[in-house]
């Protein structure tokens, strides 16, 4: 579950307007807590070599299921730190994980609902069943890495934008 | 796009979910007006249709209450009074907001029992004013006053009269009329002043207005009938609906008029017809019909027959022009290369490029570029290439008057004499013996035959070769070693060191070898002109070489003189 934040927009506002400098450290600085689990996220999904015989691209194919290109997949898995437009339920997110692709997805999330097709043995057979989180947010590769971090991308991204806010606010206190 | 996200931190700001509902309304709103307006007209005609049909259908009914009530009334005696009972309701209706359909059953039931004019039209004003005041409709209270107008009066309780049974027995009609009028006076009035009131007149007023359409269209039906024959013109209604609504569709080809014609008056002129009547079975015959739609078809073929042709030639003439616009280009291409190839046999234009390729100056450069300009008629190079030869020229002319300023500079020619005479003194100082230099080649300009001074064409200055020679007495093979002055022991055949060596001139006592021979310096030029320090460079090289071959400068024991 996303972390609710209050004031964060506005917060990046007012960097932007009044100390760009510390506009440009707060991205920064998210970012130093979301890449390791990007960089654990890509590392659990499959390398060319390991990808499932059938699954992969192949040419004069006119089927429609996407297959598995591990380097569009890695490519596919990264961090945004800029904000949202808002979802339906009215939220902006302030900091995100995405694996983007079609094939990542299906990776990622294969064998929640049917656990026993082939497809899903298959990969259990060749990758182990290597599916952590709970409920929406179990997976194989993003959701896995991200249950491992256990928080801590999370935490850094708070506190990321904590210091920013107090930095703000030390610099904007007028002293005299 | 895959949903595989995790949302770090979130904010919720809520403006999605509104933002997505205004969108929606917004869109929908946006679906509805594009909707209305693709159907509009089709909506529309729908709903005209079906108002003329209600319409018609009012009318219908009006007509029958009119006729029944006349009926009635003529039945009554009170034929006469139609007209003034027909305006009397018309205006009650207006007055009250109710319609007319109530009206007239009313009125007729009182006329029933009154059979009066004037007793009716009073006690349907009462009946109003009694049912605005007790909420009761128009109805029941007539009907309650109608029978109280013949001695019964069991209903007037529900009118609210504040009698009981025993005073309403003793009363007479006219009594309770009083008090009914006394109770419910201005009740209709402040009714209809009353926002409901305002919306019956408005229904009255509809109501009104459909039954007059009704008329009107009923009216027309008969005239498209051709016979008057309303049976034959209510089977025409469908057909007249999709007239009026292919009227509808092409608004701008009728006018106010034909609308007033068609719905208002009832009255329609053959034009209007025409235009409206656009399906089989409107009033024509078949014949008739099938010749009219192929004239139209014909008309419409026809029609469209042309703009495929005005299409087709218009087509043909962007073609034609685009044709000349690409021949005009490929000829003129043609040209170009003609003329491109053609400069290639051009003679001056050849020479011009070889001289261009040889040394040049940039004087002459530049001439021949502008020459070439000019035969190419290249306007602008020209132009910018005079103006460069002209300050070209302007400078040139700059520098010759800068030149001509400069004073002479002595000739070097007449410092010559001295610097030999200089150079002989010192070297007979060095060497202590005269030195006599001779030069045939040295170029006097005093001298006849020479330049001189002042002449008018200057020669030129060629690059001077020196070759010094060194005339020396060559070295004298002693075949004889002389004995004595021999500063070895032995003349000869001892065991010194010069044993049969040949002895340098310097250390023989006798012959020519006693003094030391004078050193001939002979100095070739085979150039024109030889400047002092080459001389004196060529004359030290000299001595040098001699020197190395081991001729004498001074003689034994003699110390050079220096000044």
């Amino acid at each position: 579950m996303p972390v609710a934040v209050k004031g964060g927009l506005a917060l990046r506002k007012a960097l932007r307007q009044y100390t760009p400098d510390l506009a440009k450290q707060l991205p920064k600085e998210m970012a130093i807590a979301l890449k390791p689990i990007v960089k654990a996220a890509r590392g659990y999904a499959p390398s060319e070599s390991e990808t499932l015989s059938n699954w992969k691209p192949r040419a004069m194919s006119e089927a429609r299921f996407p297959t598995y290109n591990a380097s569009m997949v890695k490519r596919g898995i990264g961090y945004k730190t800029t904000p949202s437009k808002p979802n339906r339920r009215g939220f902006r997110s302030l900091a995100r994980l995405f694996n983007n692709t079609a094939a990542g997805a299906i990776y990622e999330t294969a064998g929640r609902k049917t656990p026993d097709s082939r497809f899903v043995q298959n990969i259990n057979n060749k990758y182990g069943s290597s599916m952590k989180g709970k409920g929406k947010l179990e997976g194989r590769v993003l959701y896995r890495a991200y249950e491992e971090d256990q928080g801590k991308a999370q935490t850094g991204v708070l506190k990321a934008i904590e210091k920013a806010k107090v930095k703000l606010n030390q610099r904007a206190s007028v002293v005299g | 796009m895959p949903n595989i996200l995790i949302d770090v931190a979130a904010e919720f700001t809520g403006k999605r979910a509104f933002d997505q509902a205004g969108k929606s309304t917004t869109g929908l709103e946006k679906n509805v007006k594009k909707l209305a307006s693709a159907f509009g007209l089709a909506f529309s005609t729908q709903r005209v249709v079906a108002y003329g049909k209600a319409s018609v259908k009012a009318f219908a009914e009006d007509n029958a209450a009119i006729i029944v009530l006349r009926q009635n009334l003529k039945n009554l005696g009170l034929a006469y009074e139609s007209t003034n009972a027909e305006t009397f309701i018309g205006n009650l209706e207006k007055q009250t907001g109710i319609l007319d359909d109530e009206l007239r059953p009313a009125y007729a039931k009182l006329a029933k029992v009154t059979l009066s004019t004037a007793k009716t039209q009073e006690l349907m004003a009462l009946a109003v004013d009694l049912a605005r005041s007790n909420g009761l409709d128009l109805t029941t209270v007539v009907t309650t006053l109608s029978r109280a107008y013949i001695g019964n009066n069991r209903g007037l309780k529900q009118l609210n009269i504040g009698l009981s049974d025993a005073e309403l027995k003793t009363k007479d009609f006219a009594e309770i009329q009083a008090i009914l009028i006394k109770q419910s006076q201005g009740a209709g009035k402040a009714y209809i002043e009353t926002f409901a009131g305002s919306i019956d007149k408005l229904a009255v007023a509809s109501a009104n207005a459909k039954e007059v359409i009704g008329e009107g269209l009923v009216d027309l039906f008969a005239d498209l009938a051709g016979n008057g024959d309303i049976d034959q013109a209510t089977s025409n209604i469908n057909e007249f609906s999709t007239a009026i609504g292919t009227l509808l569709k092409d608004l701008d080809k009728f006018t106010f008029l034909d609308f007033v014609a068609t719905f208002v008056t009832g009255s329609i002129t053959q034009e209007t017809f025409d235009k409206l009547n656009r399906q089989p079975g409107g009033g024509f015959t078949d014949s008739q019909n099938a010749a009219r739609l192929a004239a139209e078809k014909k008309a419409r073929a026809d029609a469209k027959a042309a703009a495929a042709k005005l299409a087709a030639e218009k087509k043909a003439a962007k073609a034609a022009a685009a044709a000349k616009i690409a021949a005009d280009k490929l000829a003129a291409a043609n040209a170009a290369k003609l003329a491109k190839a053609q400069s290639i046999f051009d003679m001056d234009k050849i020479q011009i490029e070889a001289a261009l390729k040889g040394k040049i100056s940039a004087d002459e450069r530049l001439r021949l570029e502008l020459q070439r300009a000019i035969l190419n008629e290249d306007f602008d190079l020209a132009d910018k290439l005079q103006k460069r030869l002209e300050a070209s020229q302007r400078a040139t002319a700059a520098l010759q008057g800068t030149l001509a300023a400069i004073k002479p500079v002595p000739s070097p020619f007449t410092e010559w004499i001295k610097s030999l005479e200089d150079i002989s003194k010192t070297l007979s100082k060095i060497l202590g013996t005269p030195i006599n230099m001779t030069s045939s080649s040295i170029m006097n300009p005093n001298q006849p035959g020479g330049p001189g001074i002042g002449a008018a064409t200057p020669t030129p200055v060629t690059a001077t070769v020196v070759t010094p020679t060194v005339v020396n007495p060559l070295p004298v093979v002693v075949t004889a070693i002389p004995t004595t002055n021999m500063p070895t022991t032995g003349t000869g055949t001892g065991t010194g060191p010069f044993y049969g060596q040949e002895l340098p001139w310097y250390m023989r006592s006798s012959g020519a070898a006693s003094s030391a021979p004078e050193i001939t310096v002979n100095v070739t030029n085979t150039g024109s002109v030889i400047m002092q320090d080459e001389f004196v460079t060529a004359v030290s090289d000299a001595v040098t070489i001699g020197l190395g071959q081991g001729l004498k400068l001074t003689p034994p024991g003699s110390l050079p003189a220096f000044e």
